[in-house]
C-alpha cells in the first residue's frame, strides 16, 4: 500500500515502478486500492478551500500602505 | 518524476518569485492581493492543526502576513518565498499555541461550541461569532460551486472531511491538508515541514487510509428522504 503512494507521486525507480505496474495488472485488489486512493485524493483536491476574510484583507492592505507611508 | 524533467517548472517557480518579491518590496498591492488569496487556505489549514480555533488561527495568518512584510526586505532567496512564509507561519502557530498552553485555564478548553478543536467547516458554518449572522459579516464563503445544491454538498462533504482529518495526529493533518487539499508537491511539503520523503509519504499513506475509509463511509450513507 505504502507503495502505491510512491507509485501515485512517481517517486519509484524505474525497475521498481515496472515490477508494480505488473503486479497490479494482474492483482484486482490493489488495483481497486490504488483508484481508491487516487478517488480520494480527486475528491480532497476539489473540495472548495477558504478564502480570506474581507476584514484581514482590508486589514493587511491597510498595513502594506502603512508601510509606504511610514 | 526525475530532476532533470523538474528544472524547467523550477526555473519558471524561481522567476515567479523573484518577480512577487520584487513587486512586494515596491508595495504593489495586486501583488500582495495576489499571494494573500492564493496561500490563504493552506495557512489557516495549517494553523489550525496547531492552534485549534479558527479564530487563533486568522491571528496566526495576519500576524504571519505582517511579519512577511516587516522581513521581505531581508528575504535572501535561499529557499522558494512560498517555504519562506509557511516557515514563519508554522513557527508563529506553534509559538502561539506554546505561549496559549501556559495561558489557558483548564477548566476552559472544551467550553462551548468554540471550545477544543474545532473544524474548518464547523468554524465556518458556526461564523466567527457563532452564528449564522457572523458568518455573513465575516464573509467566509467557501469557494465557488456551481449552484447553491452544489455549495451545500461540497460544505458537508468539507465537514466530514474536517471531521477526519481531525481525529489523525498533528503531522499527518499537516501533510495531507497541504499534498490532498492543497495540492502541493512533496518537495514543497518537507521543505516547509522539515521532514524527509520517506517520512512524510508514510505519514500521508497512514493519513490517506483514514481519511479514505471516513469519506467511503459517508458516501456509502443513503441520503435522508
Amino acid at each position: 500500500m505504502k507503495r502505491l503512494t510512491e507509485y501515485l507521486d512517481e517517486a519509484l525507480p524505474p525497475g521498481t515502478r515496472k515490477r508494480l505496474e505488473q503486479h497490479l495488472a494482474g492483482c484486482a485488489g490493489c488495483s481497486l486500492d490504488l483508484n481508491e486512493i487516487r478517488t480520494t485524493v480527486s475528491r480532497l483536491r476539489a473540495l472548495p478551500g477558504e478564502k480570506m476574510p474581507i476584514g484581514m484583507k482590508e486589514n493587511l492592505l491597510r498595513a502594506l500602505h502603512n508601510r509606504q507611508s511610514a | 518524476m526525475t530532476q532533470q524533467s523538474n528544472a524547467p517548472v523550477r526555473f519558471q517557480a524561481a522567476r515567479e518569485d523573484q518577480l512577487l518579491v520584487q513587486a512586494l518590496r515596491e508595495q504593489d498591492e495586486n501583488a500582495f492581493s495576489l499571494v494573500l488569496d492564493r496561500h490563504y487556505s493552506a495557512m489557516l489549514g495549517l494553523a489550525m492543526v496547531h492552534v485549534g480555533s479558527r479564530a487563533r488561527a486568522e491571528e496566526v495568518v495576519q500576524e504571519t502576513w505582517l511579519a512577511v512584510l516587516s522581513g521581505i526586505h531581508r528575504f535572501e532567496g535561499r529557499s522558494s518565498l512560498k517555504t519562506w512564509i509557511f516557515r514563519i507561519l508554522v513557527n508563529r502557530a506553534k509559538s502561539y499555541a506554546r505561549r496559549e498552553s501556559r495561558m489557558i485555564p483548564f477548566s476552559s478548553i472544551g467550553d462551548g461550541p468554540k471550545g477544543g478543536m474545532a473544524t474548518l467547516a464547523e468554524n465556518s458554518a458556526a461564523g466567527g461569532d457563532g452564528g449564522w449572522e457572523g458568518d455573513l459579516q465575516h464573509q467566509t464563503v467557501w469557494g465557488s460551486a456551481d449552484s447553491p445544491e452544489d455549495r451545500l454538498l461540497s460544505t458537508e462533504l468539507r465537514l466530514h472531511v474536517d471531521k477526519a482529518i481531525e481525529q489523525l495526529p498533528a503531522k499527518q493533518r499537516e501533510v495531507i491538508i497541504l499534498r490532498d487539499l492543497e495540492g502541493w508537491s512533496p518537495e514543497e511539503v518537507c521543505n516547509v515541514l522539515g521532514l524527509s520523503e520517506t517520512n512524510h509519504r508514510v505519514l500521508l499513506h497512514r493519513a490517506r487510509t483514514k481519511v479514505r475509509a471516513t469519506l467511503e463511509q459517508y458516501l456509502a450513507e443513503p441520503e435522508d428522504v
